[in-house]
C-alpha cells in the first residue's frame, strides 16, 4: 500500500511521558507519518477535543523546547512534521536561527501551520518547508501557488469546518479535480474518524490525517486502547 | 516593500487557508460599494436618521476651567445604543445585505459591539448570532439581556480565558463553517484585511466630523486628539482624517494594575510583535508566544492584540501612546459625572484620564473622543468603590 496514514498527536497532552510512550508505539505501527502538535492558547481551526489538550498540554508547561528535546531522544521510524500556529514559531524565544536548527536535529519534513495560507508563505520567509493547504474553495491561483512550492503533501481540509469527528466525505468532484492539477500528493484530513471515510480516500485521493478520534482517546493513557482505535481505522 | 492588506510590516491574512476565499469576497464586495455613491447615501441616511449623526462636538466648560484648557469631547455616547460601534455595524451589515449573506455572527467584549450588531441585524431582519465569553456575560449582563430582546442568539464561549479574544476564536470558528450563507460583523480594527481598513473607514465619520465642528467653533484645528485604545476602533476612527494634518494625537491604552504587573492590557506598550486573530501585530503574548489573559477594569479595553494601522501609526511615532490604570480611569469617570452631567463608559473614561498625563500649554484646545456612555458600567463601578 503506497498510501500515507498520518497522525495527528498533540505533544504534552496529557502529558510529555505519555507522548514518549505514543510515538514509541506508532513506531510498531503501520503508520506512515507523524503530526507532532505544538499547544497553543487560541487554536482557532481546532474543536473541542483538540482545544482541550492544548489547554491541557500549556497547563503542564508544555513548550516547544520541551518537544524538541522529546524528539531528539527518540529514533522515528515515519515521516515527522510539526504542527504549530504561528506565533510560537515566530517567538520562539532563542530566534529563528536555533529554531530551524532544531528542526534538523529532530528531523523534521515539514511545518504545517493553520493560521499561515498559502499566500502568506512567502511573506514570511522562513526557509524552511511548510505544507500548504487546500480546501473545497480552492482556485485556480492557489493551485499555481501550491505548485510553486513543490511540498511533501498537500493538506487538504474536507469541509468547511473545524477539526473534529465526522462520518462523511463530501465534495468528493472537488478532490479529483485537485488530484489533476495538484503535482504533490494530497492527504486528506478534517473529520477523518471511521475507517470507511479512510477506505474513500484511498481511492481518490493519496493519504489521510487523522486527529480528533484519536486525540479524544489519549486521556486514557491506555496504550492498547489507542493501538486498537488506530489499528481500526488502516483498512 | 508594501503588500496588499498591510500597514508597513502589520496586518496580513493569517487565518486558515479555507477563510482566504471569503476575505477576497468580502474585500471584492467593499472596493465595489466603496465607490458607489448610493452605497454611501443609504448609510450615510441611516447613520443620520436611524443613528443620530452628525454627534455633537462639546465645549465641556467646567471640565475645560479645572484644567486651563479648551476640552471638546466628541459626543459618540449619544450615538444609538450607547457607542461609535454602530456606525461599524450598520455599514457592515448593510454590506452583507449587498453580498446576499442571511445570517450575521459577531463577537462583543463588553456587549457594545454585540448589541450593535444585534440591532443592525434586527433593522434588516438578519439572524444573529453573538459570541461572549462567559466572563464577559457575567459583568456585562445588561447588555445581554438587551441582545436578546433584540431577537439575537447569544452564545457563551467557555475556552481559554472566556473572554473577548476566545469569542473572536469562536466566531472564527463558526464563520469558517458557514462561510456561504454568513458575514462575520467584526467589531474593531482588528483580524486579518480587509478588516481593519473596512472597520477604519466605517468609523473614519467620526474624525472627518471633528474636523468641521472644530474648525466651526474655534477656526482652527485642535492642539490634541485623546481616544482610548483596545482594539482600536474608536481611536482609529477620529485619528484617521488627522493623520496627515498638524494635530498631535494620543491613544489611552488600558493599563489595569499597573505596566509593571502583568494585569494590564497595553498591547502596544507592553506587547511583543506576534500573530493573532489574523493579523501581524503588537500582541501581549509570554516567552513561548503563547497569548496572555489580560485585565482591565474595562471590558471594552480587555483584549492583549490591537489593530495592525496602530502597530504602525506607533512604529512611524505618528501616534503617541500612554496607558491609564483602572482606578485612575475610575476616577476621571466619576469626575466627568460631576462636573459635566455626562457618565461616560469605563473605555471613554481612560482618554479623559489622559489630562493628568500629558503637559498641556494653557488654552490648548484638546478634543476627547467620548466613544460611550456609562450605564453599563454603573455595577462594576459601584463594585470597584465598595472595595477601595
Amino acid at each position: 500500500m503506497n498510501k500515507k496514514f498520518i497522525v495527528y498527536i498533540p505533544a504534552g497532552y496529557p502529558d510529555i511521558q505519555f507522548t514518549k510512550k505514543i510515538l514509541e508505539m506508532l513506531n510498531q505501527l503501520p503508520v506512515t507519518g507523524i503530526e507532532i502538535g505544538v499547544p497553543f492558547s487560541d487554536p482557532i481551526a481546532d474543536g473541542e477535543v483538540i482545544q482541550i489538550a492544548h489547554q491541557t498540554a500549556l497547563k503542564n508547561n508544555i513548550n516547544l523546547d520541551i518537544i524538541f528535546n522529546l524528539l531528539k531522544k527518540i529514533k522515528l521510524n515515519s515521516q515527522l512534521f510539526i504542527m504549530s500556529y504561528l506565533n510560537p514559531i515566530i517567538n520562539y524565544p532563542f530566534g529563528v536561527k536555533k529554531f530551524l536548527k532544531n528542526l534538523y536535529d529532530c528531523n523534521i519534513k515539514s511545518l504545517i501551520i493553520p493560521d499561515l495560507p498559502n499566500k502568506e508563505i512567502k511573506n514570511l520567509n522562513l526557509n524552511f518547508p511548510i505544507i500548504p493547504f487546500a480546501a473545497p474553495n480552492t482556485n485556480e491561483e492557489e493551485i499555481k501557488i501550491i505548485n510553486l512550492l513543490k511540498p511533501e503533501f498537500v493538506y487538504y481540509i474536507a469541509r468547511y469546518g473545524i477539526t473534529g469527528e465526522r462520518k462523511d466525505l463530501p465534495f468528493k468532484d472537488k478532490i479529483k479535480y485537485l488530484k489533476t492539477k495538484i503535482n504533490a500528493p494530497i492527504c486528506i484530513g478534517f473529520g477523518i474518524s471511521t475507517k470507511e471515510q479512510v477506505i474513500e480516500v484511498f481511492k481518490i485521493a493519496d493519504g489521510v490525517i487523522v486527529g480528533s478520534t484519536i486525540v479524544k482517546e489519549l486521556h486514557t493513557k491506555n496504550l492498547k486502547r489507542i493501538e486498537k482505535k488506530i489499528l481500526n481505522l488502516i483498512p | 516593500m508594501e503588500f496588499k492588506g498591510y500597514f508597513g510590516e502589520f496586518g496580513g491574512q493569517y487565518v486558515p487557508e479555507i477563510l482566504i476565499p471569503a476575505l477576497d469576497e468580502l474585500e471584492r464586495a467593499y472596493n465595489k460599494f466603496k465607490k458607489d455613491k448610493n452605497f454611501w447615501l443609504e448609510y450615510k441616511n441611516l447613520l443620520k436618521d436611524y443613528a443620530g449623526r452628525p454627534t455633537p462636538l462639546y465645549f465641556a466648560k467646567r471640565l475645560s476651567s479645572e484644567y486651563n484648557l479648551k476640552i471638546y469631547l466628541k459626543r459618540e455616547d449619544l450615538l444609538h445604543t450607547g457607542a461609535h460601534k454602530i456606525n461599524n455595524t450598520i455599514g457592515q451589515v448593510l454590506l452583507a445585505l449587498k453580498m446576499g449573506k442571511k445570517r450575521i455572527i459577531a463577537e462583543t467584549g463588553a456587549g457594545q459591539h454585540g448589541v450593535a450588531t444585534a440591532t443592525a441585524a434586527a433593522l434588516f431582519g438578519l439572524e444573529c448570532v453573538i459570541y461572549m465569553g462567559s466572563e464577559d456575560i457575567k459583568r456585562q449582563s445588561p447588555n445581554v439581556d438587551r441582545m436578546k430582546i433584540l431577537g439575537a442568539n447569544v452564545i457563551p464561549v467557555y475556552s481559554g480565558s472566556k473572554t473577548l479574544k476566545d469569542a473572536i476564536n469562536e466566531a472564527l470558528r463558526d464563520w469558517i463553517t458557514n462561510l456561504k450563507n454568513t458575514h462575520y460583523v467584526l467589531g474593531s480594527v482588528v483580524g486579518p484585511h480587509p478588516y481593519p481598513t473596512i472597520v477604519r473607514d466605517f468609523q473614519k465619520i467620526i474624525g472627518e466630523e471633528t474636523e468641521k465642528q472644530i474648525i466651526s467653533k474655534e477656526n482652527r484645528l485642535p492642539d490634541y486628539i485623546i481616544a482610548c485604545v483596545g482594539g482600536g476602533s474608536n481611536s482609529a476612527g477620529i485619528f484617521y482624517n488627522f493623520i496627515n494634518k498638524n494635530v498631535k494625537l494620543i491613544g489611552v491604552e488600558a493599563g489595569g494594575l499597573g505596566l509593571k504587573t502583568d494585569k494590564n492590557a497595553a498591547s502596544l506598550l507592553k506587547g511583543k510583535i506576534g500573530y493573532l486573530h489574523g493579523s501581524k501585530t503588537f500582541v501581549l503574548q509570554n516567552k513561548w508566544g503563547q497569548i496572555n489573559q489580560t485585565h482591565s477594569i474595562s471590558a471594552g479595553l480587555d483584549y492583549p492584540g490591537v489593530g495592525p494601522e496602530h502597530s504602525f501609526w506607533k512604529k512611524i511615532k505618528r501616534v503617541k501612546y500612554i496607558a491609564v490604570n483602572d482606578n485612575e480611569a475610575l476616577n476621571a469617570f466619576l469626575k466627568l459625572s460631576k462636573l459635566e452631567g455626562i457618565i461616560p463608559a469605563l473605555e471613554s473614561a481612560h482618554a479623559l484620564a489622559a489630562l493628568d498625563k500629558i503637559k498641556f500649554k494653557k488654552n490648548q484646545i484638546v478634543v476627547i473622543n467620548l466613544s460611550g456612555r456609562g450605564d453599563k458600567d454603573l455595577n462594576t463601578v459601584l463594585n470597584s468603590l465598595k472595595n477601595e
